[in-house]
């Protein structure tokens, strides 16, 4: 290799990690400071309530897994005052005057933020003066103009943090100034309605009410999986007839007790009384309805698994086995090798327990939302880049494929864990349509063909680096990447550790992961078909996510002709494989999240 | 894929080439095959992910159809001819090339099964309801009517007149006695009308023997009783017969497709004639004063359409008449609006508010008290008979609370001037002498409580001691209740709560004007504006049509447009594009239609239906039916609908039974919460029914060459007291070719692993054999793997300049 192109690749990963430090530093930077928590706050512990289900659109759900999916539908990715979603949930329900003008509402779209704050400090500048009248009367024009001074400077800092964060207080957004923006944007059925849907659904389910309602933590006494789960108020309506299936008489005064002891011990702000009517729920609840009750192991893992932010946070270990393979791969330094390796191994080995854990928890492998067929993409493009590590463990293309697996698995565990909002991690019952042998058959062999189209840019990418870094118009010459796999009749690899050039290791890895992503992704389209035929009645309907499934087909058979004809192969490849990956992420990404078709629940 | 590297035609020792042999030409190089799949990813990405591209004027075209067009089926056919003659001019057919002989011939049987599948593919719904009953009354013909909640039929005997509705319908109903307790049925009330008495006869579909009636008791605590109890007999009237039967559906409605059904008043059975040519996305009228535009395209130019209808029936009870449509729109509604003119004193008025957050135009009508108020009531227009009454509106009166408390006594009266809805930091205040302090939360004037009785209220939140809560104090003050602050928060707390009669409130509305009042009169033109902001007194002024006037800081008002005299034109009402729910889809799409016969034309608009239903009785719930009535001159009715074209199924489908699915805590109304429909459904298989076949989500059945695929269903309405799961719309297509077309799959997928992972194999074996055999004849004593290595036996991949076949 030479000097040149090493720096050059150098500047390159830098420049790589640079933006993913920008990215994350811009994240982090946006969230809100966590405030001090309050005394209570971290006295109480709801621990116990892990072991505690609760009901939500046909599944049953650990009590923290649904207190992180009903705040997601208030505060969005972040967590109000630095408290735990199951705190919050339960302080908004018993306390909500403390969050009557706290910044814990969510507004997700970001061009209407500035609208917003215009609309307010429009309705500042009619209020402000009026309401500070008197405090002219009283002490005169200078205390006016600095108390009016103050109040806009807090009021520009709070905008300044809400156009960052998107957090807002309930009482801004229900100031009349803000109400009549919304009403204006939600005329809009095209463009505008969903955001003011989604920020006036913030604002319902910050109501006591609402969230009381949707708090179904009592079983069917005595009855069969059908039945509805119930609130505890509706508990304490029920009839003779029906507590009298309770098998233990003094159970349900027990359990209302239990509630109305936690009630007030929260509004007192008396943290033991809260942790003991804790600890006597999560033991009362389960007995009401032994038989329907979810098994409390699996409860407490699901708690447990979002408690940890569903370990998207695993993508800092691929990041350093990232950073340790683009150093092996440039300078064919062994100790970083086989550090990168074990880094990956490591980041590897964490990514399948989280996948393992959330198979356990869902009882579902899984692929069945964006934020699963990302995460489980990622994931068998490891699975793979192990498989073709020990394949290639005696060619230069070596470290390739653990790179490529690493970049994208970094990437996509990056995606999920800073865009929670449009990744939602929230585990929900499949659409009925969903349930089906070929989700599993379909969608794994698209996603696998997915990673394998974003593993292939990987190595692309790194191609065209070399060549803008001057490297020679190198290319693999075998008969069918699948050779490079193979040992030559005589034993050694086809692309040597001292026989090859960068070039020829770049486009050998893509080539082998490109042509393999050629036939996986035929495949999967076949088989989608297929489903489609005996879901639908039809193989083809010419949806968009299936057309752009099949363009992005297209540009990998524009790859494999093209190749054939072009004298510069190794660049045409490289471009064609990126531009592949584009097609590949504009599908995944438009098409699921813009352009509405018989695909958009996955 | 190994293209042979032929030598050029041209130097070739077989002279010129031939037109013919050119052709061949460019049809066997590569560069032809990349060009035309270049062509295609851009014709596929235009059409796919840019909808409104296809959707021009120029096009109006579907995803199918755009992909049904000439281009796209010249790009594929020019594909195929490209692989077809390459493959068989340059890559010979033998064992290493046989991976793309297999691709490349995988697509072709791909794209004939495609011309096969496409070429016939029909694909439509069928509603399919679940039951009818059968009425059998001595001395009057069978009627029936189906079981849709407030369907109706009337038979007359020579004595008398019996009326049937059909009351109400439970998916779900459990049998509480005889062999089947516990097992559920369908079940069908239908009230029996019998002159002056009245039954309801309950059927069970599958248990005509508990067939039974429920009467009238006369007691006030069970008004209802079942007829077993009163008569000790199940049935009333044993001579009026009731049962159900299947309600069969015969077509199914073509998605995609217009037509238009007509049939003369009276007659049962509609006579179509399908639409050929008409848009789909975009608005088409010969006239502007034909329609009511949206402000954005107010300026339109009118876009007539001419598309004839041709009879294409026997049957067609307009058979003479020439039929044709002239005006297409997406999406429009029918609406009445005033024009000025007549003599009718109607005040109206178009009004503009501007602010720095946009513009909204409203229209104002000052006699219709919901009309004449709008910006949530801080805009109204008001009609003024006299110019006293005009400055009497100037006279601001305040709401006023009054508040008595018997022990210990205190008493307060005090206009409301804030709420907390209008300042959430507003404070309680204290009633002087009594442990009570209090707040306004909002007012709510002109409540209808019922027709004629119409309220205003006060919400005052009460703080007492460490007790608070909210009392609702109504004008009327027997309507006055308590209420917890937070209703709700605990099982405690959400147990009745009694008026705390130690505090007494009063409410007496005031006459505030709103921020905004447009006033009209006495005279057809004179026209003010009152403009009344917080404390401030009102400000009067006099305004032109035209004239913009600012109302406070950066808001101004416009009034557009304004007549004391109007009358009322009904018109369709195009709805802005920013204003159209997006997947409404062509639902609210309309057709005008121009019937000539004799030299007389008349016009008629007629909105989309979705499905053609036999009549009112037949009409499902969810779905609309308004057939539109044209009067012709020699004196007949005919009645015509705009909908989808049908096609008659291979055999009449019934719907036996409904079956929801639901995941562990039954349905709750969310999809979520369903784990799977289905629909068993019975053929009419010569003169029986064909045995149940469950028809679900990834499950579909096949009958008589078409596909039945469950696609919508009839879900409950809690609210309204419907069960629902009446009936299913069955998704209903052909699939021709569709085993060609796998077949075609299967052969590309089981060639790219040979070309890419077989042939290697076989060239590395063939490659092991030539080093064996350099091996023997150069150093018969030496292994293989000693042999050395510089030989460039290795090949690009892919390279047709460097293969050597």
């Amino acid at each position: 290799m030479t000097q040149r192109m090493a720096v050059v690749s150098i500047v390159a990963a830098a420049l790589v990690l640079l933006v993913i430090a920008a990215v994350t530093y811009r994240q982090l930077a946006g969230r809100p400071e966590p405030a001090q928590r309050s005394a209570f706050a971290q006295e109480v512990d709801l621990a116990p309530l892990a072991r505690i289900g609760v009901y939500e659109q046909g599944r049953l759900k650990s009590f923290d897994s649904f207190a992180s999916s009903m705040m997601h539908l208030v505060s969005g990715p972040h967590a109000i005052n630095g408290n735990s979603d199951g705190f919050s949930y339960l302080d908004l329900m018993w306390r909500p005057q403390e969050y009557e003008d706290a910044d814990a509402i969510y507004v997700k779209n970001r061009p209407i933020r500035p609208e917003i704050t215009d609309a307010l400090r429009q309705s500042l500048d009619e209020t402000l003066p009026g309401q500070l009248a008197n405090l002219r009367e009283i002490r005169g024009p200078a205390d006016q103009e600095l108390a009016e001074h103050r109040v806009r400077e807090q009021f520009e800092q709070r905008m300044d943090r809400f156009l960052t964060t998107g957090l807002i207080s309930s009482v801004m957004l229900l100031d009349p100034s803000v109400q009549a923006l919304l009403d204006v944007k939600a005329s809009d059925l095209m463009r505008t309605v969903n955001v003011v849907q989604q920020i006036r659904f913030g604002l319902a389910m910050m109501q006591p009410a609402e969230l009381r309602s949707r708090l179904l933590i009592v079983p069917p006494p005595g009855g069969g999986s059908a039945d509805g789960w119930m609130t505890i108020q509706e508990f304490a309506r029920l009839g003779p007839d029906q507590i009298a299936e309770v098998s233990d008489a003094a159970l349900p005064n027990a359990v209302i007790g239990a509630w109305d002891m936690l009630t007030l011990a929260w509004k007192n702000q008396n943290a033991a009384g809260v942790n003991d009517a804790v600890v006597e729920l999560a033991e009362l609840l389960p007995q009401i309805s032994p038989a329907l009750y979810p098994d409390q192991a699996r409860l407490s893992w699901e708690s447990w698994y979002f408690k940890i932010k569903n370990m998207t946070w695993v993508w800092i270990v691929y990041l350093l086995s990232v950073v340790l393979l683009v150093m092996s791969v440039v300078y064919r330094w062994t100790p970083a090798r086989r550090l990168g390796l074990s880094a990956f191994g490591l980041a590897f080995a964490l990514h399948t327990f989280a996948l393992l854990l959330r198979w356990y928890v869902s009882g579902r492998w899984p692929n069945s939302n964006m934020f699963e067929a990302v995460t489980t993409a990622a994931w068998f493009g490891g699975c793979l880049a192990i498989v073709l590590e020990v394949l290639a463990r005696r060619s230069a293309m070596r470290n390739q494929f653990a790179l490529g697996s690493g970049v994208a698995s970094m990437i996509a565990l990056m995606c999920v864990h800073f865009l929670p909002v449009q990744l939602n991690p929230n585990i929900s019952n499949k659409m009925p349509v969903l349930h089906d042998v070929w989700l599993y058959i379909h969608t794994n062999v698209i996603i696998f063909s997915y990673i394998l189209i974003s593993m292939a840019a990987v190595s692309a990418f790194l191609y065209v680096v070399y060549r803008v870094g001057g490297g020679k118009a190198d290319y693999v010459r075998v008969g069918g990447a699948g050779a490079l796999m193979l040992s030559k009749p005589t034993g050694e690899s086809h692309l040597s550790e001292t026989g090859s050039s960068a070039g020829q290791v770049f486009d050998g890895a893509t080539m082998v992961l490109m042509e393999l992503a050629f036939v996986m992704l035929w495949t999967g389209l076949v088989m989608g078909a297929i489903w489609a035929d005996h879901s639908w009645g039809r193989p083809w309907g010419w949806d968009p996510k299936e057309v752009f499934a099949l363009n992005t087909f297209i540009v990998l058979a524009l790859l494999v002709h093209t190749r054939l004809k072009v004298k510069d192969k190794g660049l045409w490849t490289a471009i064609l494989a990126l531009g592949g990956f584009t097609v590949m992420l504009f599908n995944w990404i438009f098409i699921n999240f813009v352009i509405v078709g018989l695909h958009s629940y996955a | 894929m190994n293209p042979r590297d032929l030598p050029s035609p041209s130097t070739s020792s077989r002279g010129p080439r031939g037109p013919l042999r050119r052709l061949l030409d460019l049809f066997s190089t590569i560069w032809t095959g990349i060009a035309l799949l270049t062509m295609l990813f851009v014709y596929s990405s235009v059409g796919s992910a840019i909808p409104a591209f296809r959707q021009l004027r120029v096009f109006e075209m579907t995803e199918f159809e755009w992909f049904h067009y000439w281009p796209f089926k010249t790009l594929i056919a020019l594909i195929c001819l490209t692989l077809v003659v390459t493959t068989i001019r340059r890559i010979p057919f033998k064992p290493i090339n046989y991976g793309v002989w297999m691709i490349h011939s995988g697509i072709i049987i791909l794209a004939l099964g495609s011309v096969w599948y496409f070429g016939t593919k029909v694909e439509g719904e069928a509603p399919v309801l679940r039951r009818q009953v059968l009425i059998e009354v001595p001395g009057a013909e069978p009627a029936a009517i189906p079981a849709v909640p407030g369907s109706t039929a009337t038979v007359r005997t020579p004595d008398r007149t019996l009326r049937f509705e059909v009351s109400s319908i439970d998916p779900s109903w459990e049998i509480l006695s005889g062999d089947d307790a516990g097992k559920r049925a369908y079940a069908i009330n239908v009230a029996v009308q019998d002159g002056s008495s009245m039954f309801i006869r309950q059927l069970l579909a599958g248990y005509p023997q508990y067939t039974e009636d429920i009467v009238p008791t006369g007691d006030p605590n069970q008004p209802m009783a079942r007829a077993r109890k009163i008569h000790g007999k199940p049935l009333v009237n044993e001579d009026i017969k009731l049962s159900l039967d299947y309600q069969r559906q015969r077509y199914f409605y073509i998605v995609n497709s217009w037509a238009l059904y007509l049939r003369e008043v009276g007659q049962t059975e509609w006579v179509q004639r399908p639409i050929h040519g008409l848009p789909r996305y975009n608005d088409y009228f010969a006239d502007r004063s034909q329609v009511w535009l949206p402000p954005e395209i107010a300026a339109a130019r009118p876009n007539p359409l001419d598309v004839t209808v041709p009879a294409v029936d026997e049957n067609d009870p307009l058979g003479e008449t020439n039929i044709r449509i002239t005006s297409y729109l997406r999406y429009a509604f029918v609406d009445e609006r005033r024009l000025p003119g007549g003599d009718q004193l109607d005040p109206t008025a178009a009004v503009r508010l501007s602010s720095g957050r946009g513009t909204v135009d409203y229209q104002l009508v000052a006699l219709d008290p919901i009309a004449s108020t709008t910006e949530s009531g801080r805009l109204r227009f008001q009609w003024v008979d006299s110019e006293e009454a005009r400055l009497r509106l100037a006279e601001v009166k305040l709401p006023m609370i009054r508040i008595n408390v018997i022990d210990p006594p205190a008493a307060l009266e005090a206009p409301v001037r804030q709420t907390t809805r209008s300042n959430p930091g507003l404070g309680f205040r204290t009633i002087e002498g009594a442990s009570y302090a209090y707040r306004v939360q909002f007012i709510q004037d002109e409540l209808v409580l019922e027709p004629g009785r119409v309220v205003s209220m006060a919400s005052v939140e009460i703080q007492s001691g460490d007790r608070s809560f909210t009392r609702w104090v109504f004008s009327d003050p027997s309507l006055n209740r308590d209420l917890p602050v937070d209703a709700g928060s605990d099982t405690a707390h959400e147990r009745s709560m009694p008026l705390d009669e130690n505090i007494r409130i009063e409410f007496v509305p005031g006459n505030l004007p709103p921020p905004v009042l447009l006033v009209a009169g006495p005279g057809d033109d004179d026209l003010h504006l009152m403009v009344t902001l917080g404390s401030q007194p009102p400000r009067f002024e006099r305004i032109e049509v035209g004239q913009t006037v600012p109302i406070d800081k950066g808001i101004t008002l416009n009034v557009l447009r304004f007549a004391a005299r109007t009358y009322v034109e009904t018109r369709p009402a195009i709805v802005s594009r920013s204003r159209r729910q997006r997947d409404a889809r062509e639902h609210f799409s309309m057709v005008l239609v121009q019937l000539e016969r004799g030299g007389i034309t008349q016009s008629l608009w007629l909105p989309y239906h979705h499905f053609v239903f036999e009549d009112a009785n037949h009409k499902l719930p969810r779905f609309s039916y308004s057939p539109s009535v044209v009067h012709l001159p020699d004196g007949r009715h005919i009645e015509v609908v705009f909908a989808r074209r049908r096609q008659r199924l291979p055999a009449p489908v019934a719907l036996e039974d409904f079956i929801l699915t639901a995941h562990a805590g039954g349905f709750t109304g969310q999809n979520l919460s369903v784990r799977d429909w289905t629909s068993v459904v019975r053929f009419r298989d010569g003169d029986d029914w064909s045995e149940p076949i469950h028809v679900s989500v990834n499950d579909p059945k096949e009958f008589g060459g078409f596909w039945y695929f469950q696609a919508q269903w009839d879900p409950p309405v809690p609210q309204d007291g419907y069960g629902g799961m009446n009936y299913t719309v069955l998704g209903v297509g052909n699939r021709n070719g569709v085993n060609v077309m796998l077949i075609g799959c299967c052969v590309t997928v089981l060639g790219m692993i040979f070309a890419f992972y077989i042939k290697p194999l076989i060239k590395r074996r063939r490659q092991q054999a030539v080093y064996a055999q350099v091996a023997v004849d150069r150093h018969p004593k030496r292994r293989v793997r000693d042999v050395p290595t510089s030989q460039p036996l290795a090949e690009p991949v892919g390279a047709a300049k460097e293969q050597r076949p």
